[in-house]
């Protein structure tokens, strides 16, 4: 009976990568106004499929970048398919680099998140471009890209929280 | 928990190595395929849109009620910061418009009895659903807003969505309990519109930025900075006259501000707008009344009840 129990909260447990993912799709998407900021809201999914791509990529699986990708394009009315991309891209940069970030440190981790925002959040703002056959504003694009540096720390901070809470070396996929 | 060990591990690893390079060939094939899908079959996009928002709609319902707090706690923030500017504002305002009323007392007067000597027909008359913006675009490349009321509320889709102050957007996703908004600084959004003085047709083309440009404004029109634009009602879906927005700038293209922070929107009202109603009696019944009563009853009052019956009993009064 607790063999089951323990069972059962190991795997509730190692869906907390893509729970915490899911969330953080929702959270990105609530009406916030700043004043003076039209629409402009921080890559929190990316945050969120970066970190878990490198720390525990046995649970944020590829495919389950992509499906959060495709949850947030099919919530938010952005064309359908550019964050399933964008989350993909991500994914494979965190497990291609995954054993440089596990042993160093924030910093270093925080750096390797600038070039990743810095090149994927353009190449969307690309993509966007070319299908409207017309150049986006680029100012959002910017606020976005600093809004999501400024506020890895604190995903960061929050994720690796969750992650020594409850997912101990135990859990596994 | 038993993981593969031995043997099976042994074989099982480089194949699942060259599935995992694979998945990501597939995986980035398919959501390009996606994006150009999304592009031709838009109806099919449109509605496993709007059933993953029928499905989020409690999530997003339940959230959305504390951000109303946090949203007004920022207005707070925002309004003791400027309140000394908008004080004077308010006031200069405030002195202007009192004279505007008096001007929309006498023009209500007028135009009631015109309408009598014309027998003219009775306003199309508007009922409204008020809907909470539960979520936004969610990213630099649309303008949208998903209100959390839906087909069964009434919504449909075209119907216009009007904030405090003026147009918003239009409906252009409808799901069961929840609907998606088009802004009008959205790139996909066009809406036929007119300059309110002369009523020089136009069409106000967002293109994502704050500020949507005035395109195909007839030649002999002349916009200038500050001049209002309001709905012409070209398309039949709306009517015309509702308030959109103000002329910031006339140089290189017409540019204007919308009329409603469209950054801060909360609670909207879609329209629900049909043009072969005519089953009200008496518009100004149905009409919201555009001022308050008048203390002294004028002369307009009693002519238009009726001129047979002496005092018929009102249904308003107990």
């Amino acid at each position: 009976m607790s063999a089951l129990l323990r069972q059962t909260s190991r795997r509730i447990r190692a869906l907390l990568p893509i729970f915490s993912s899911v969330m953080l799709v929702l959270f990105g998407l609530l009406p916030i106004g700043l004043p003076h900021f039209d629409s402009v809201a921080p890559a929190f999914a990316l945050m969120a499929v970066f970190y878990w791509s490198i720390f525990r990529s046995d649970l944020m699986t590829m495919v389950g970048a992509f499906m959060i990708g495709l949850l947030l394009d099919l919530l938010s009315a952005g064309p359908l398919g550019l964050n399933a991309l964008i989350l993909v891209l991500v994914h494979e940069l965190g497990m291609a680099q995954r054993k440089v970030f596990l042993g160093s440190s924030f910093m270093v981790n925080w750096a390797a998140f600038a070039l990743v925002v810095g090149a994927v959040l353009p190449a969307g703002w690309a993509i966007v471009s070319v299908l409207h056959w017309r150049l986006q504003p680029t100012a959002p694009l910017l606020a976005q890209l600093l809004l999501s540096l400024a506020l890895y720390p604190a995903i960061y901070w929050g994720l690796s929280r969750l992650e020594r809470r409850w997912l101990r070396a135990s859990v596994t996929a | 928990m038993a993981r593969r060990t031995g043997r099976s591990a042994w074989i099982a690893a480089p194949i699942l190595a060259l599935l995992q390079r694979f998945a990501f060939l597939l995986l980035l094939a398919a959501a390009v395929g996606l994006i150009l899908v999304s592009r031709i079959d838009r109806p099919a996009v449109e509605r496993s849109r709007a059933l993953v928002a029928d499905i989020f709609e409690p999530v997003l319902s339940a959230v959305a009620q504390p951000v109303g707090v946090i949203n007004a706690a920022i207005g707070w923030v925002d309004d003791i910061l400027f309140v000394h500017e908008e004080n004077f504002r308010l006031r200069t305002e405030n002195a202007r418009l009192l004279q505007w009323q008096e001007v929309a007392r006498r023009l209500e007067q007028d135009n009631a009895s015109m309408r009598r000597l014309l027998a003219a027909g009775p306003d199309l008359t508007n009922t409204f659903v008020t809907g909470r913006v539960i979520a936004d675009g969610g990213g630099s490349f649309v303008r949208t807003a998903l209100l959390n009321i839906g087909a069964k509320d009434g919504v449909r889709k075209g119907q216009a969505v009007i904030g405090e102050g003026g147009y918003v957007g239009r409906v252009a996703e409808v799901g069961y309990r929840a609907s998606r908004i088009l802004l009008l600084t959205d790139l996909n959004s066009r809406l036929p519109v007119m300059l309110q003085e002369g009523g020089h047709r136009a069409v106000l083309t967002g293109d994502n930025s704050p500020f949507p440009r005035l395109e195909y404004l007839t030649g002999a029109a002349k916009p200038l900075v500050g001049m209002h634009i309001v709905t012409s009602g070209d398309g039949g879906q709306f009517p015309a006259g509702i308030p959109v927005a103000e002329i910031v700038s006339t140089d290189g293209g017409v540019r204007v501000r919308p009329l409603v922070d469209l950054g801060r929107l909360d609670f909207l009202r879609v329209m629900q707008f049909d043009e072969t109603r005519i089953d009200a009696e008496d518009p100004a019944a149905a009409l919201p009344p555009l001022l308050p009563p008048q203390k002294h009853p004028g002369q307009n009052q009693g002519q238009g009840q009726s001129m047979g019956q002496a005092s018929p009993p009102t249904p308003q009064q107990p």
